[in-house]
């Protein structure tokens, strides 16, 4: 495990050579200043202007995560086929973000789209976890049913009612992501809070800013008190039925992206300059253009992702090992330990997506704002994680005295598997938010795919994303070799 | 004949614990296996049970209940196959009369019958006992087996739950921890250690020297046994 986080720890320090840190910006400090001002100032006379956007937020991700939830449940069954399987993977490894892009074009910019949006990567998420829930179950009833039982009555009395209560949870923390998902896909131009946040943010009315993200903190955390599961289903109908569903769906639309808007262009040009819309094969010119965007784009943008990716995770697992003491009841006060939790759950709930922003429009689009950004959320979660891990220890008499010594000769031995195997997990999450990322101006894959939808080349933004989506995957794959070869514990998926 | 195995190899988990083993058992009989823990009378009736599933209850060691859901429920599970899906999950939510009084009866003959909403992970490890038992008992199929099923209700009940047990099901296979227990209710008696039979018969011809000795921890018995096979 040592060696493990020595390579990683170098291979983040090559990567810091190589990564463009620099502070952009004349004065940062001056905006900090106003920003904090803003923060502390809130604006709350605003708030009622944005109770539609409150809404759309609530509704995008209840109709997301429902739809999400029926999806991957009917995949979930199936989840022993390869094909599923893959299936589940790549769709959950195409950030919310990429989806709105790619379905901009088929369905238009508009509730829909958002939905969409997040049911898609979510199916795949639920697919696999309800799928491994499932599998880690107690099987002993199971075994015990009747031969010729029905599947359907085996799964209604003896699997069900055992993974309810683990299906739950899980879903109860999906809807806080699809939360914060829903906000951020504001930031692209949905109406949800995330859309006046960038407004404000933009504007410099860092008030209203701080209005709206006490708002959306709110909304986080008052989840517990109103998201009972006997309301979920009530709350889902209620969503479909005030879900302004007007899109501009079509299945000429629908056959045109695939038929046209994302063939590669040299296989368009000569149909489109003679105006015949016909596709001419001619590969060596697709295969020039391929190369072509290969050296220029694919390759930049992949260095840099996996750059940003693997400072990032040396960043948060920095942050998580500081950060979990100032949680843990071996080395803090009660007080202290409950004014750290809050600052976890803030930093926590604040969607990277939104910290980055914040922290670009401080520095400047370079990398220092996205590392910081990343660390910061993963490692509040995985400082969270540890630290409620390290409650569970108790340590004999005669530890020592020091805290220093307790730090690292009890506490750190004790919970380093479960840390590595937390910050593991993460990877492929920090991956995804690396590579988008890059629509603020950091120069990963996302800034690529952005520039692609931008300038209207599907095509380009499509091989992009395929990418983007294979790179996710192999790191996902070196992940779980990883952790089986640490023989890490399996029971972390969740999270 | 109900169950045969000629010369064959049983293995728990990976790992064979019986070998080249024949046995046979015929319908109408009360077999009861004793022996020291490890002898592999769990792993001999899970064999016999997958065997003859079909027109077997089972009653495992750990009971296999599923917590979450009640007693009338889980005691129903026993008659799953019997139902279409659509009844079964009619039950679920809203079990009709008919199935209520008769897992009700059955529960007042096992002696926890005011349990029947109560949800089988709030009782004691004795009333979730009875409710295996009872569920084995609802499936209402000619053979009944199971593994050491009075192991947590006291040695008075013991004896009721047994007599409840046998007459429900003509024929019974059982391994029982009390030897006494194991007399006095079975016609066969069969003594397991190390995977290997150590003797089988009636109650009558069992000497309290051979039971001392299957039960001793002197390794001769252990090792004699094993070369000594018919």
């Amino acid at each position: 495990m040592l060696k493990t986080s020595l390579i990683l720890l170098t291979i983040a320090l090559f990567a810091l050579l190589a990564a463009d840190i620099e502070v952009l910006t004349l004065d940062p400090w001056r905006e900090l200043g106003r920003l904090t001002l803003g923060f502390f100032t809130p604006d709350f006379l605003a708030v009622w202007n944005f109770k539609e956007a409150l809404l759309n937020t609530i509704v995008f991700a209840f109709c997301g995560t429902s739809l999400g939830i029926l999806l991957g449940t009917i995949l979930a069954f199936k989840f022993e086929l390869t094909a599923v399987r893959l299936f589940a993977a790549f769709v959950r490894s195409i950030h919310e973000i990429f989806w709105v892009l790619l379905f901009l074009p088929v369905f238009g910019l508009n509730a829909f789209c958002g939905v969409l949006a997040i049911a898609v990567p979510y199916a795949g998420i639920f697919a696999k976890v309800y799928a491994e829930i499932i599998q880690e179950s107690e099987a002993r009833p199971r075994d015990l049913v009747p031969v010729g039982t029905s599947g359907v009555s085996l799964f209604f009395y003896a699997v069900l009612p055992v993974v309810w209560n683990d299906l739950k949870q899980y879903t109860a923390y999906r809807f806080e992501c699809a939360l914060r998902s829903s906000t951020v896909l504001g930031f692209i131009g949905l109406p949800t809070l995330g859309f006046h946040l960038e407004t404000a943010f933009s504007e410099g009315l860092y008030s209203q800013a701080g209005a709206l993200l006490l708002l959306f903190y709110l909304l986080v955390s008052s989840l517990r008190w109103w998201l009972k599961p006997k309301f979920v289903v009530l709350f889902s109908i209620l969503s479909w039925s005030v879900l302004p569903l007007t899109t501009q769906f079509s299945w000429e639309n629908m056959i045109r992206f695939f038929s046209w808007e994302i063939v590669p262009w040299p296989l368009r040009r000569d149909g489109f300059f003679a105006g015949t819309g016909e596709v001419s094969w001619n590969l060596n010119a697709v295969s020039e253009w391929f190369v072509k965007l290969l050296n220029e784009e694919i390759f930049w943008g992949v260095i840099n992702t996996l750059i940003l990716t693997q400072i990032a995770l040396v960043g948060s697992a920095v942050i998580a090992l500081v950060l979990f003491p100032t949680v843990s009841q071996h080395f803090s006060t009660k007080l202290l330990r409950q004014v750290s939790h809050l600052q976890l759950i803030v930093l926590r709930s604040t969607p990277e997506y939104l910290l980055a922003y914040i922290f670009i429009l401080l520095w400047g689009p370079s990398m220092l704002p996205a590392i910081i950004a990343i660390s910061l959320h993963n490692g509040a979660i995985l400082a969270f994680l540890i630290g409620r891990h390290s409650n569970l220890i108790n340590l004999c008499h005669g530890f020592p005295k020091r805290r220093l010594d307790r730090y690292f000769f009890e506490i750190l031995p004790r919970i380093y598997g479960s840390f590595l195997a937390f910050l593991f997990y993460r990877w492929e999450v920090i991956l995804r938010e690396s590579a988008i990322l890059g629509i603020l101006g950091v120069a990963t894959l996302g800034f690529y795919i952005d520039s692609g939808f931008a300038e209207e080349k599907l095509d380009v933004a499509f091989v992009l994303l395929l990418v983007t989506a294979l790179l996710n995957l192999t790191v996902d794959h070196i992940s779980q070799r990883t952790r089986k070869h640490l023989h890490l514990s399996n029971e972390t998926s969740s999270i | 004949m109900l169950i045969e195995f000629k010369n064959e190899t049983i293995a728990y988990k990976n790992k064979v614990v019986f070998r080249d083993f024949s046995l046979e058992i015929n319908e109408k009989e009360r077999v009861a296996l004793i022996g020291p823990s490890g002898a592999g009378k769990s792993t001999l009736l899970r064999a016999i049970y997958n065997k003859i599933a079909e027109q077997a209850s089972y009653v495992p060691q750990d009971y296999g209940l599923v917590p979450q859901i009640s007693v009338l429920h889980n005691v129903y599970m026993g008659r799953l196959d019997q139902h279409s899906s659509w009844q079964n999950l009619r039950t679920l939510i809203r079990p009709a009369t008919e199935i209520k009084t008769d897992i009700t009866d059955l529960l007042a003959e096992l002696g926890i019958s005011n349990m029947l909403k109560k949800r089988a992970g709030e009782l004691s490890g004795g009333e979730q006992q009875r409710v295996a038992v009872g569920r084995a008992i609802y499936r209402n199929s000619p053979v009944m087996i199971a593994d050491e099923p009075v192991s947590a209700v006291d040695p008075h009940q013991a004896h009721s739950l047994l007599e409840t047990l046998s007459s429900h099901s003509p024929s019974l296979i059982l391994s029982l921890h009390s030897v006494e227990l194991a007399l006095s209710h079975a016609t066969r008696v069969i003594g397991l250690r190390d995977g290997n039979i150590y003797f089988d018969a009636v109650p009558d011809k069992i000497s309290s020297r051979k039971i001392n000795k299957l039960f001793s921890k002197n390794s001769q018995v252990n090792t004699s046994s094993k070369f000594n096979i018919k």
